[in-house]
């Protein structure tokens, strides 16, 4: 029982910067998380929300010129931050493990199937053979593929087969949380459900926890358990993904869900109008207040600061707690 | 002009390289201005004389002023080396352009042209040229080492034809009503110009290491100087056997110093034009 | 009732040629027939998943291949035999936007070269100052702003931004048709619906068809009079939009409409195994190419593939599960379609 509520993954205050001739792009600006066991969390953002950064920053897998500049990554209470290199690749694949985007032409083309996953085996531990072959076979059944795949090439593979593949590899070690970086992003969305599908059984299957990143709010419905929406860098609401649908809290996104084409019936399209800002030199104040239809002279001025709103929303916006929520738009 | 000045491209190879061979032009130049031609005819002065106040390079055993004739020689080197290279990269352009956008048998001829001439020994074909021709002068040099030059350039252009030709802004173009000459010379040629600069400065350096090969066997020109000549008579005259090392070391400085010169501005450009090779910031 | 653009019985088969050893042979599009009018100005879209053929028609559509088997018309003649005047008109009134909003600008010129082009090659102007009061007129009415945009070069402006640029461009042509190929696909969600709504508004406003290419049904559903549904280059289900996707006759299509994740409290994914996708089994069959994959397949699904149904007047689909409507006359699925 308790196993369930135990806290994995905690990020406090997380900043990832960019060093750029012109000064710093603050691609992450202090992000503030957690996550338990067996928890779903997805992150949503548009193109220079930050997310992809996070994706590979939050295990130090980020290359220059982006650096982290401040907070704390605590993996079953150890600070992945201030680990050294050893410590820090033992903790990865064993403890946290990234499906990057595009994993399925991260494969080796040359490696068959069955040496790519026996890699990550071998980097952390010594099986004997029988147990090395056991534990390839369990690593693609648990992702729905047959054994005798291992001896295939990448190139044999179709699409959905080989993200099948990547997640098998990163969960081969049954980490306690899997950052899956746009996972289905290039893929057919027949084979992108039966992906997500197995995403979840793996998960459930060794209890660990999701990390989500994307740009499709409907995935990300479907499959999480929880929200935190990102702009500029920030996360400007974080909650349960049934409070942030039904109810959103902070201007952006009410305007995104709005935005959303919808099955059920045609009307009106609404986009977001303007640009998302530049992270190079951010003016102070709300990042989205350019904007936003409800912004006011503080906004401008204040960059606000997630606080807490009813039913379970983290929310950065000075709307709250003068407003019990969104005022109505004309 | 001040936006290309101030364009974060330029590196380190690319200036150093630019600037040694700035160097060897303004030797050129302003040595040039100084000396008297005369000094490098035969027997116009002292001969064998060590390097001294009066001839900072000596004299060769022919009785020649080494600094008069490097200084001299120099320039015609190098204009060999880029009379080469521009028949080179015009060659390359108009074929590689022709060949890759177009495809078909003439794409087919010119790869076979090419890939065959580029497997054959270029000193064997160059040989049969510069023997036949009667009086070689610089321009005759430079447009018999073009024979050679043009092979690379015309594959390297027509690969990035292919990949260029591909992409949504020549369908863009086509949609906009764009004519074949349109999409060849506007859209398409623009696009090459970085590539053609890598590629003239690799045809250069090939064309001059060339000559200086065809120099040194005695094909070269009779009646001018160049860097190739100076280490034909140094090398027929025993200047190596007779310690005279002032005669033939400084041609092969020079050579040394513009390959140096040219292998950074190669390096330099590369990185110049093509942003994925840049370093990371 | 006249046609503009019309595909007839086309076929397009990649490979199956070689010197020396032959290459196996793919079809990507299997006789389809479909039709453009050019009195009733709708927005049509072609929907399927990679290898659906969808890419391969807009090449042929937008004439730039040439087709197995089959007739291409535009204005009743045919696109291989058009003279040079009829080519160019065709050129112009046929527009694409294309998917990927960066690699369709050349990056040496700014933006501005690729609406002053078709202004010069069109003679859409009889002078500078009419062609850039075109121009503007055209920003301004993608929403726009000509002062933020001309002038610039493609890499200092958004994605969004140049998605634009390339519809004012498309209606800078003044064309008939627009071939929109995944418009919206690299573009960002917020953006994405002010993109579509002003395809829908050149629909309405200036009589324009639109050929909306894409893999997403949700907003195939939304700007689309019609949807065609294609599965490895055959017409599974055709018709009116609200149709098609609130009652799919076909079982692809039903597959598609439930896989789509819904941003919606009511769960549609159900969790279903299905098989694994690509058999070798399926690419041999003579029958349905679906039936590898399909829930409902019967023994006459792999023996025959199925002629097109018509199980209601404004519907298509190629499946024996309808055996017992009666059958499209001809192969031109547009018949079905319904107008405005």
């Amino acid at each position: 029982m308790t196993a369930a509520l135990a806290e994995v993954l905690r990020v406090e205050d997380f900043a990832v910067h960019y060093r750029t001739p012109r000064g710093p792009v603050k691609a992450v600006d202090g992000v503030t998380f957690s996550l338990r066991a067996g928890e779903r969390l997805g992150l949503i953002g548009e193109s220079g929300s930050g997310k992809t950064t996070m994706g590979t920053a939050l295990m130090r897998l980020h290359r220059p010129p982006a650096h982290i500049v401040r907070g704390r990554v605590l993996l079953n209470g150890r600070d992945l931050l201030a680990l050294s290199q050893r410590e820090l690749d033992a903790m990865r694949l064993g403890e946290i493990a990234l499906v990057p985007q595009g994993a399925m032409n991260a494969l080796n083309p040359v490696m068959r199937i069955r040496d790519q996953i026996e890699d990550g085996i071998l980097a952390h531990g010594t099986p004997t053979r029988q147990e090395l072959a056991e534990r390839v076979a369990q690593a693609l059944a648990r992702v729905g593929l047959q054994a005798d795949l291992a001896d295939r090439y990448p190139h044999e593979l179709s699409g959905g087969q080989k993200q099948r593949v990547a997640l098998a590899i990163a969960t081969v070690l049954n980490p306690s949380v899997i950052v899956a970086d746009e996972p289905t992003s290039a893929l057919d969305v027949v084979v992108q459900r039966q992906v997500m599908l197995t995403l979840g059984q793996v998960q459930q299957g060794i209890g660990a926890a999701v990390i989500l990143i994307g740009h499709d709010m409907g995935l990300i419905a479907q499959f999480a358990d929880t929200v935190g929406v990102l702009y500029a860098g920030k996360l400007v609401e974080y909650g349960p993904i049934d409070d942030v649908l039904d109810a959103p809290r902070h201007p952006y996104t009410r305007m995104l869900v709005d935005s959303l084409p919808s099955l059920e019936a045609k009307r009106e399209l609404r986009g977001i109008p303007g640009l998302p800002p530049p992270l190079l030199n951010l003016p102070p104040g709300c990042p989205f207040a350019p904007r936003c239809p409800y912004a006011f002279a503080r906004c401008q001025d204040e960059t606000p600061l997630p606080q807490v709103v009813p039913p379970g929303q983290r929310v950065a916006c000075h709307l709250y707690p003068t407003h019990a929520e969104l005022p109505v738009l004309p | 002009m001040s936006g290309f000045l101030r364009s974060p491209r330029w590196n380190a190879s690319l200036v150093v390289g630019l600037l040694i061979l700035l160097a060897v032009l303004l030797m050129s130049v302003v040595g040039g201005a100084l000396i008297d031609p005369s000094e490098a005819i035969v027997a116009s002065v002292t001969p064998s004389q060590r390097p001294s106040t009066i001839y900072p390079l000596g004299t060769d055993s022919q009785g020649r002023n080494v600094l008069t004739m490097l200084i001299l020689g120099t320039p015609q080197t190098l204009r060999i080396g880029l009379i080469a290279g521009l028949v080179g990269i015009a060659i390359g352009l108009v074929l590689g352009l022709l060949a890759g956008y177009f495809g078909g048998a003439f794409d087919a001829t010119v790869r076979v042209m090419s890939d065959a001439l580029m497997t054959v020994p270029g000193i064997a074909i160059l040989l049969i040229i510069a023997i036949n021709v009667g009086h070689m002068t610089p321009v005759l040099m430079g447009l018999t080492v073009a024979a050679l030059s043009w092979m690379y350039p015309t594959r390297q252009i027509r690969a990035q034809v292919l990949s260029i030709r591909e992409r949504p802004y020549i369908a863009v173009a086509r949609a906009n009503g764009a004519t074949e000459a349109d999409i060849v010379f506007r859209e398409i040629m623009p696009n090459l110009l970085p590539f053609v600069a890598a590629s003239f400065v690799g045809a250069t350096s090939g064309a001059m290491l060339a000559s200086v090969g065809l120099e040194a066997l005695g094909l070269g020109t009779n009646d001018v100087h160049t860097l190739g000549t100076m280490i034909y008579w140094a090398q027929k005259y025993s200047a190596v056997l007779r310690g005279q090392w002032w005669w033939f070391g400084p041609p092969i400085g020079m050579i040394a110093t513009i390959f140096v010169g040219l292998f950074f501005v190669s390096a330099g450009v590369d990185r110049f034009a093509n942003p994925r090779l840049r370093q990371q910031t | 009732m006249s046609a503009l653009l019309e595909l007839k019985d086309v076929t397009k088969t990649y490979g199956g040629g070689g010197l020396l050893r032959k290459r196996p042979a793919v079809v990507a599009l299997d006789n389809v027939s479909f039709t453009i009018e050019d009195d009733n100005p709708t927005i049509t879209a072609i929907a399927g998943e990679s290898g659906s053929g969808k890419t391969t028609l807009a090449h042929l559509l937008l004439g730039h291949i040439d087709q197995t088997k089959g007739i291409v018309r535009y204005r009743g003649q045919e696109l291989s035999r058009m003279t040079a005047d009829e080519r160019l008109r065709f050129r112009r009134e046929v527009q694409p936007i294309f998917q990927d909003p960066f690699a369709a600008f050349n990056p040496f010129y700014r933006i501005d070269h690729v609406l002053t082009m078709p202004i010069k090659r069109f003679k859409l102007a009889g002078s500078a100052v009419e062609g850039q009061r075109l121009i503007v007129e055209a920003l301004e009415m993608v929403g726009l702003r000509p002062r933020e945009t001309l002038g610039r070069f493609p890499h200092q402006l958004s994605g969004g931004q140049r998605q634009r640029i390339m519809v004012a461009r498309a209606l800078l042509c003044r064309p008939r048709v627009i071939l929109a190929d995944e418009p919206v696909s690299m573009v960002d969600a917020s953006l994405r619906a002010t993109i579509l709504a002003s395809l829908q508004q050149l629909n309405r406003d200036l009589g324009i068809s639109v050929i909306y290419i894409t893999h997403d049904l949700t907003t195939a559903y939304q700007i689309s009079d019609n949807i065609v549904v294609l599965y490895r280059g055959s017409v599974a289900e055709a018709g009116s939009a609200e149709r098609v996707i609130h009652d799919p006759k076909h079982p692809y299509t039903r597959l598609l409409v439930s896989s789509i994740p819904v941003p919606d409290r009511r769960r549609r994914w159900t969790g279903e195994h299905l098989p694994d996708t690509e058999g070798p089994a399926a690419r041999t069959s003579l029958g349905c190419k679906f039936a590898a994959r399909c829930p409902n397949a019967m023994d006459m699904c792999w023996s025959n593939p199925p002629p097109p149904y018509r199980p209601d007047e404004h519907r298509v689909a190629s499946c024996f599960l309808h055996r017992d409507s009666p059958v499209l006359e001809s192969t031109d699925v547009s018949a079905v379609f319904m107008g405005r």
